[in-house]
């Protein structure tokens, strides 16, 4: 066993808060994770042999992946950045419509710009204290809006909200908030993706997506 | 007991016992709880008594029966009462309780001068030795009441409530209730000052006097005020056999595939019988959401919250550990079927009237938490499930429970469609039962502190 100790970085700013994990190369398990810390730090113990080290960044404003495969523990400091592998746009997700206040933006890269999709499994890795399945999920807030710098690439946009009683009472309905329209700038309307819509990142973007409120 | 008051005890008359309240006759398809003319005076048919209406009755009753017990002729009054008090003072029960079955002379006297203490012991171990102690158990159990009354009576005048909880500890049934009652007779902060006392004495909140206060206090919220009469309007449906409850005469009955004219995919739970509006349905619900693969094997549970619509979030589980929340709308009980306070408050879809209290649901399959599961390639499917604990309860019993399993089972496109699939509803079982599990029970009381008085 070895330490592998580095940081995270987005261009010039510290990732903080993102999973880091290793694994080996070609798996899907984690065989260590941990968190960076305000500075971007992290270190995990990890055994020696050739590792894929990959970060998952989703808490900040800098959204997306980094990774890279390393022998451990020779390579000692291990220094990642979200742009080693695809610019950061900015990208401006604007709710509109009838948006509840609970109601979430769930964004998860299909396929980011010079990340091989063996490594992109490694998003679906389980990781202790991790439980949203997608990479990126942030409330609209009173503004409705969620401003981002995302990784160039394909993205997964969802959105949806369900509230419901457990008990069901006389009458009662069970209401959705579902995304009717989501449009990116000058109305193009995005594609459909496996779930929610499909957005390629590849300039800065502003999405409007339309909310509607179904009662069922 | 010195022996002046045994040989005043011996030379006086037996107090006649209470008279019996009315008892009324037992249905014909239910449990044998009344005694009627012609029954014998058997252990069974005097215990089925005693637990319907209070040792209070029974007592009574048994002290108006004809003795069967020849007394030895010519019996020797000064060596039986030697021996008594032999017995009486050397705290040996079981040669007191013999003595007593074959006496010289009135026993009552004798009963009625031992101490609370010692009658108690007296009537425990006499009970203790069962049919052949039956009819001196129960004339000794009228003595001990007569004392215990008095007792408690006083302790309630001066209010002096470790007392009056340890007094309360003496009676059962119905008469416990009864006397719960004058403590609340004198006021809430009364009986909270009671209820205090019982905790102090009592650490575990599961000891029946702690029950009963706990249930006092709450009683109006136990009954027809919070089940006013209601018809949901619910159609259709398959039923499944009528299972009896015996400690009440009435039955349940479930039933699948109910319609509310938004659904056709209910469940219902039905309680038919007498007492209906003190009846009711206390439901807990689970919820797992279980990713698996194409061949069907478990790619793990998913981690997270919900938030019903009314309620703070609640932590998704798995089928193996599930954890429980109650499942209510109600703002003032935990009853499924228990009406709000609140003019706009909820209440659980059902029926209910003097004899019938019925339950109806079917939640959400939670499509919007679902559908991101699939932005993993492994995952091939996703059951969304409810499960429920429903109990019904009768005032302070807990009678029976019954399990149901509602499953919602999507794909991926089924996901991206954002509505729920059809749901598989099953009642996977149930039976008898005599308390709410501890976690049901701290689930429920959560959301209800007040309502601590069923067991568990």
């Amino acid at each position: 066993m070895g330490e592998l100790s580095g940081t995270l970085r987005a261009g010039r700013e510290a990732v903080a808060g993102a999973v880091v994990l290793a694994a080996e190369p070609g798996a899907t398990d984690a065989l260590a994770s941990t968190r960076t810390a305000e500075d971007g730090a992290f270190s995990l113990s990890v055994p020696d042999g050739m590792l894929r080290v990959f970060a998952r960044a989703g808490a900040g404003v800098a959204v997306g992946v980094a990774t890279r495969t390393v022998e451990a523990p020779a390579e000692g400091r291990l220094d990642l950045d979200l742009e080693d592998h695809a610019a950061l746009h900015p990208v401006s997700i604007v709710a509109e419509g009838d948006v509840p206040p609970e109601l979430d933006l769930q964004l998860t890269p299909e396929r980011i710009d010079g990340v091989d999709r063996d490594a992109l499994a490694l998003l679906h890795a389980t990781v202790p204290g991790v439980t949203r399945p997608m990479l990126v999920t942030r409330p609209f807030g009173p503004a409705r809006r969620v401003d981002l710098r995302m990784q160039g690439g394909s993205w997964i946009l969802y959105s949806a909200y369900d509230l419901a009683p457990d008990a069901r009472g006389a009458g009662s309905r069970h209401l959705a908030w579902r995304v009717e329209r989501a449009e990116a700038e000058g109305g193009a309307e995005l594609p459909p993706a496996a779930i929610g819509h499909a957005l390629e990142v590849d300039r800065p973007l502003t999405v409007i997506l339309r909310i509607v409120r179904l009662e069922r | 007991m010195d022996r002046r008051r045994l040989a005043r005890a011996s030379r006086r008359e037996v107090e006649p016992p209470p008279e019996a309240p009315a008892i009324e006759p037992a249905a014909d398809d239910g449990p044998t709880l009344a005694r009627r003319a012609d029954d014998p005076l058997t252990e069974r048919n005097v215990l089925a008594l005693q637990g319907a209406t209070g040792n209070r009755a029974v007592s009574a009753m048994i002290g108006r029966e004809p003795q069967t017990k020849d007394a030895p002729a010519g019996g020797d009054t000064a060596k039986f009462d030697l021996d008594w008090y032999a017995a009486v003072t050397g705290k040996r029960w079981e040669d007191a309780v013999r003595l007593a079955m074959h006496p010289v002379g009135e026993m009552g006297a004798r009963l009625g001068a031992l101490s609370l203490e010692e009658i108690s012991a007296f009537c425990a171990q006499a009970g203790r030795m069962g049919a052949e102690a039956l009819a001196v158990f129960m004339v000794a159990e009228g003595v001990r009441l007569r004392k215990l009354d008095a007792l408690f009576q006083a302790a309630l005048a001066a209010e002096q409530w470790d007392k009056v909880v340890t007094y309360l500890d003496g009676y059962a049934g119905a008469d416990l209730l009864a006397k719960a009652r004058l403590v609340k007779a004198k006021g809430d902060p009364k009986l909270a000052a009671a209820a205090a006392a019982a905790a102090a004495l009592w650490p575990d909140d599961n000891h029946r006097i702690r029950r009963t206060l706990a249930f006092i206090a709450v009683e109006g919220l136990t009954g027809a005020a919070v089940r006013p009469a209601v018809s949901s309007g619910v159609t259709g449906g398959t039923k499944e056999a009528a299972v009896k409850v015996p400690e009440t005469g009435g039955s349940v009955t479930f039933s699948k595939g109910v319609s509310d004219g938004g659904s056709s995919d209910l469940y219902g739970l039905t309680y038919t019988g007498a007492d209906a509006q003190k009846t009711g349905w206390v439901q807990f619900i689970s919820r797992n959401i279980e990713k698996l693969d194409d061949t069907g094997k478990s790619l793990g549970f998913y981690v997270g919250t919900w938030t019903p619509k009314g309620q703070s979030a609640r932590d998704f589980s798995t089928s193996a550990a599930p954890v429980w929340f109650l499942d209510t709308l109600s703002d003032q009980a935990p009853f499924y079927e228990a009406s709000s306070k609140a003019a706009d408050g909820g209440r659980g879809l059902s029926d209910a009237s003097p004899t019938k209290t019925a339950m109806y649901d079917l939640p959400a399959g939670r499509a919007d938490l679902v559908a991101p599961l699939f932005t993993d390639p492994a995952v091939k499917s996703v059951s969304s499930r409810a499960l429920f604990d429903t109990y019904l309860v009768h005032e302070m019993q807990v009678l029976r429970h019954e399990t149901i399993g509602v499953e919602y089972t999507f794909d991926k496109t089924q996901a991206a469609a954002g509505t729920d699939t059809a749901p598989k509803v099953t009642h996977t079982g149930g039976g008898t039962v005599a308390a709410l599990p501890a976690d049901r029970f701290k689930a429920m009381t959560a959301r209800f502190p007040k309502f601590a008085y069923l067991p568990h």
